[in-house]
């Protein structure tokens, strides 16, 4: 038989920080029920569709193609490169974009297994982020079929994308719990990082290139996402691996990292007030 | 050896969507500032207790005593502001209708679901099923969205999905109310086999009835303080005075 679990708080003596990384050493262990309820998640939202989760593909298809087309036809730019482009790029923004609204919303979203059972909050994270990640997948199928179809033939050096994914990985923890616990708190953030968000995917050169964008580019590196995109997207369409981005982008993932388990570090022993 | 262990354990509610009653505290003192800002809801003031395995103890009270959160506090989903607190042991709450239930999926997914929670694998948990349904009486309906159910339904499988996995505290809010007679028989053996199992079973309610029929202790709670502790009919009969 398995010893007692023993539940012990002080209040005097709180472990803030033992007591989070116990909190995400339980949540990892609990991959099991985290990827079962990302399933279930995905299930629930596309309830009684005829193709269901495929919808995601659908979409990413419709709206890859339709922007590369319209961009095309407005700038002159040749049609079947862009399309590469733009379809990579959307396709890691996506990810991005949903490690962030998601973020916002994941505590207020599970109150209800929040407050009716000592589960690690860290699980809820995983949850979230392994939903995305599904999402991402059945994009990324998409993705590789655009890529091919247009003749595009993605050099060995696309495959330092990978490590890009890792980084986009280690930032969805991070903005979850950052955003998640923000937003638990004070609502209107949420309001405020979707609107944000919103704005920042036309700031972002996704649907057109930094050449194209004239007096605004000076205004671009100000924008963390330009480094984020670019360390995934610049292997996989220009077959070169962009250094400047990596370092930018591995400085704001460390910090972030940092901030993000402070906070959680700090609060969490407040969320469950804060519904 | 399970147990529960509280020492000095106070909690005050912080209240966000209202600033007017700043300038108005209750009268009755279950308002009050809180001392980082902002206004508060004292729910527990000072509680002692100690359960040791075995006990059967009811906690007593109007609405608004504080039952529901020591409830919750002892099953380690409210830290406490002050004091110190130590459970051995697995907890187990059954505190509202629908907490950590997913209402859209089925019966059977909710099942595995809460056996995924207890840390078994998939095959495990899917071996639990048929045990849990036919607990439940839930029949066809295993199958289908648990938001379809009626209310003595969920009740009876979340009273199922709480006391079925092997822990040793069950904490149970009014928990009893819909339940038929055949059901009710039931939970009392599976309360008594959890007691008999060196476990721990907490019951709050506002019904002396209950109290008396299923706990040998008793706790008087009023306005977030102990009024009285003792053997369940002394503080029973106390209560009802």
């Amino acid at each position: 038989m398995n010893p007692p679990v023993t539940y012990q708080y002080h209040a005097d003596r709180r472990k803030d920080f033992a007591r989070a990384l116990s909190d995400v050493g339980r949540g990892i262990g609990l991959w099991r029920l985290w990827l079962a309820l990302a399933q279930d998640d995905l299930r629930q939202r596309y309830r009684r569709t005829s193709i269901g989760v495929v919808w995601v593909s659908v979409s990413y298809l419709v709206f890859a193609t339709t922007i590369a087309l319209i961009g095309s036809h407005m700038t002159g730019v040749e049609l079947l490169p862009f399309m590469v482009y733009v379809a990579v790029g959307y396709l890691a923004w996506n990810f991005i974009n949903a490690s962030i609204t998601d973020g916002c919303t994941v505590f207020i979203n599970t109150e209800n297994w929040i407050s009716g059972m000592r589960l690690p909050y860290s699980l809820f994270v995983f949850q979230s982020i392994a939903r995305e990640c599904l999402v991402f997948l059945y994009s990324a199928a998409i993705a590789v079929g655009i890529i091919f179809a247009t003749g595009h033939t993605p050099p060995l050096i696309a495959l330092a994308a990978l490590p890009a994914l890792l980084v986009f990985l280690i930032n969805a923890v991070s903005a979850h719990f950052f955003f998640g616990i923000l937003v638990t708190r004070f609502r209107d953030i949420s309001q405020i990082i979707q609107t944000a968000m919103r704005v920042l995917f036309f700031l972002t050169p996704l649907i057109w290139t930094p050449e194209q964008a004239g007096g605004l580019r000076e205004w671009l590196w100000w924008n963390p996402f330009t480094y984020f995109i670019d360390i995934f997207r610049a292997p996989i369409v220009d077959g070169v691996i962009p250094w400047h981005s990596w370092w930018i982008s591995l400085t704001i993932t460390t910090v972030f990292g940092i901030l993000a388990f402070i906070l959680f570090a700090h609060f969490r022993r407040r969320i469950a007030y804060w519904f | 050896m399970v147990s529960i262990s509280l020492k000095n354990v106070s909690l005050t509610y912080p209240i966000f969507d209202s600033r007017s009653v700043a300038k108005t505290p209750d009268g009755a003192g279950q308002i009050e500032k809180r001392a980082r800002g902002g206004l508060g809801v004292r729910a527990l003031r000072a509680i002692d207790l100690e359960i040791r395995e075995g006990g059967r103890v009811g906690l007593i009270g109007r609405n608004g005593s504080g039952k529901s959160t020591l409830l919750r506090v002892i099953g380690g989903i409210y830290p406490p502001d002050n004091g110190e607190m130590i459970v051995t042991g697995e907890t187990a709450g059954l505190f509202e209708l629908g907490l950590g239930m997913r209402i859209e999926a089925t019966g059977r997914r909710n099942i595995i679901l809460r056996g995924l929670i207890r840390g078994l694998s998939m095959k495990e948990a899917q071996a639990r099923v048929d045990a849990i349904a036919d607990f439940v009486e839930i029949g066809d309906f295993l199958d289908l969205p648990v938001r379809t159910y009626s209310n003595g339904m969920m009740m009876r499988l979340a009273f199922a999905l709480t006391t079925s996995f092997g822990a040793d505290i069950a904490l149970l809010d009014e928990w009893i109310g819909t339940g038929d007679k055949s059901f009710r028989t039931k939970a009392d053996k599976r309360m008594q086999e959890i007691v008999a199992n060196a476990g721990i079973v907490v019951l709050a309610s506002h019904n002396p009835d209950l109290i008396l029929k299923h706990c040998r202790h008793a706790l008087w709670l009023d306005q977030g303080e102990i009024r009285m502790a003792g053997d369940a009919a002394d503080v029973v009969a106390a209560y009802e005075d």
